[in-house]
């Protein structure tokens, strides 16, 4: 009787570290797809969808195209394209425009040409030539 | 055994977690219970098995819910309580999908997708079809539009039962300041005063105005006003659509 119940609780311990190592291996990524993240930032979306727990459309860099990343999107992750910062920093501008939400002539600095940058400027974001101090 | 603990912790361990999750993520906040079956054309959607969205039936064969939930999606009509065994409820698989061919999902605009169901549900009280706009005209700031669904609630709190609240529509042009992108496809609803809003979950479900749905809930900050898709936008699509499959 009691050898039995030894037997039985073995077996069990035996299913349960079975069952803990597929359910641990299947969260493991494949061979050869180590996570290597790619050159470059996220976007950021402040924004979100209003699904519950919106399905991701990527896991890791790996599975994105080219020099697209996957981010947290406003709806799920998805591969985007990576925001690069260029060397230097902005000039500092004191005054302002009063226009009231002056538009924006860029978003980031990939969008400006040569080594210019993306700033907050004297009427809205634009391309300046960076600043080495 | 082992298959059964997992089956009950893990729906706990989610449980905690949602119920765990942060307050600020808003909700169909300041609603209340809507009275069982008083929104009869409201649809739950579960999307790829769970309930993720609502949406809505606009004609015998068709329902209507936003374009990112688009996935394998069943929907369920006449329902309150998704927990409890209802009789009210019609189950019904999808035919066809069809998504607005414009529809964005880097800035979520034309968010719109039209279901045709494998077969017309029953219309009785608790199964009625709700009027689409008549004309492209924009809703005036002000107006007051209910919108409801099963998503999260105060404190992030999931509910099987339907919730609903009003909200007015607000300005486009105070909108813009808080969503730039905001395009002729999108109306906002809410008011930065109020805290009444949908949340997560609420996605692709109906605002009602004046006995008409004008909008489809579609994304947001964690605080109103939220943003619907303006359906009157998308009337000729939506014409073109249902026509070219009868």
């Amino acid at each position: 009787m009691k050898t039995t119940g030894v037997f039985l609780l073995m077996g069990f311990l035996a299913l349960w570290s079975e069952m803990t190592n597929a359910l641990s291996h299947r969260k493991e990524d494949p061979p050869g797809q180590k996570i290597k993240e790619k050159p470059g930032s996220c976007p950021v979306f402040e924004v979100q969808c209003r699904m519950l727990n919106p399905p991701d459309k990527c896991d890791h860099d790996s599975q994105c195209d080219g020099p697209k990343k996957c981010c947290k999107g406003i709806c799920g992750k998805d591969c985007y394209s990576p925001k690069f910062e260029k060397p230097g920093s902005c000039p500092v501008f004191e005054v302002q425009c009063r226009m009231l939400n002056p538009p924006d002539k860029c978003d980031h600095d990939s969008q400006c040409d040569g080594p210019k940058k993306c700033c907050e400027g004297i009427c809205g974001k634009d391309c300046y030539s960076p600043k080495f101090v | 055994m082992l298959v059964l603990l997992v089956r009950v912790l893990c729906p706990l361990i989610l449980l905690l977690l949602l119920l765990f999750a942060d307050p600020l993520r808003s909700q169909i906040i300041g609603g209340q219970e809507a009275k069982p079956h008083s929104r009869p054309y409201i649809a739950a959607l579960k999307v790829g098995g769970d309930y993720g969205c609502g949406g809505f039936l606009v004609a015998p064969q068709w329902v209507m819910t936003a374009a990112h939930c688009r996935d394998d999606i069943t929907v369920v009509l006449g329902a309150h309580n998704l927990d409890v065994f209802e009789e009210s409820q019609q189950v019904i698989g999808v035919q066809s999908y069809h998504e607005h061919p414009e529809y964005n999902p880097e800035s979520i605009s034309n968010d719109i997708l039209l279901l045709k169901l494998e077969f017309k549900p029953v219309l009785n009280k608790y199964v009625q079809i709700v009027p689409l706009p008549k004309s492209g005209s924009d809703l005036p700031a002000g107006t007051s539009c209910n919108i409801a669904g099963w998503g999260l609630i105060d404190e992030g709190r999931a509910t099987p039962r339907l919730f609903e609240t009003d909200v007015n529509i607000y300005s486009r042009r105070k909108c813009r300041m808080v969503y730039p992108w905001l395009d002729d496809g999108m109306i906002c609803a809410g008011s930065r005063k109020q805290l009444l809003d949908t949340s997560q979950g609420d996605s692709g479900g109906p605002m009602v105005c004046n006995g008409v749905v004008h909008g489809i809930v579609s994304f947001g900050y964690s605080s109103p006003p939220g943003v619907y898709s303006r359906i009157a936008h998308f009337l000729p699509w939506i014409q073109k659509v249902m026509e070219s499959n009868p």
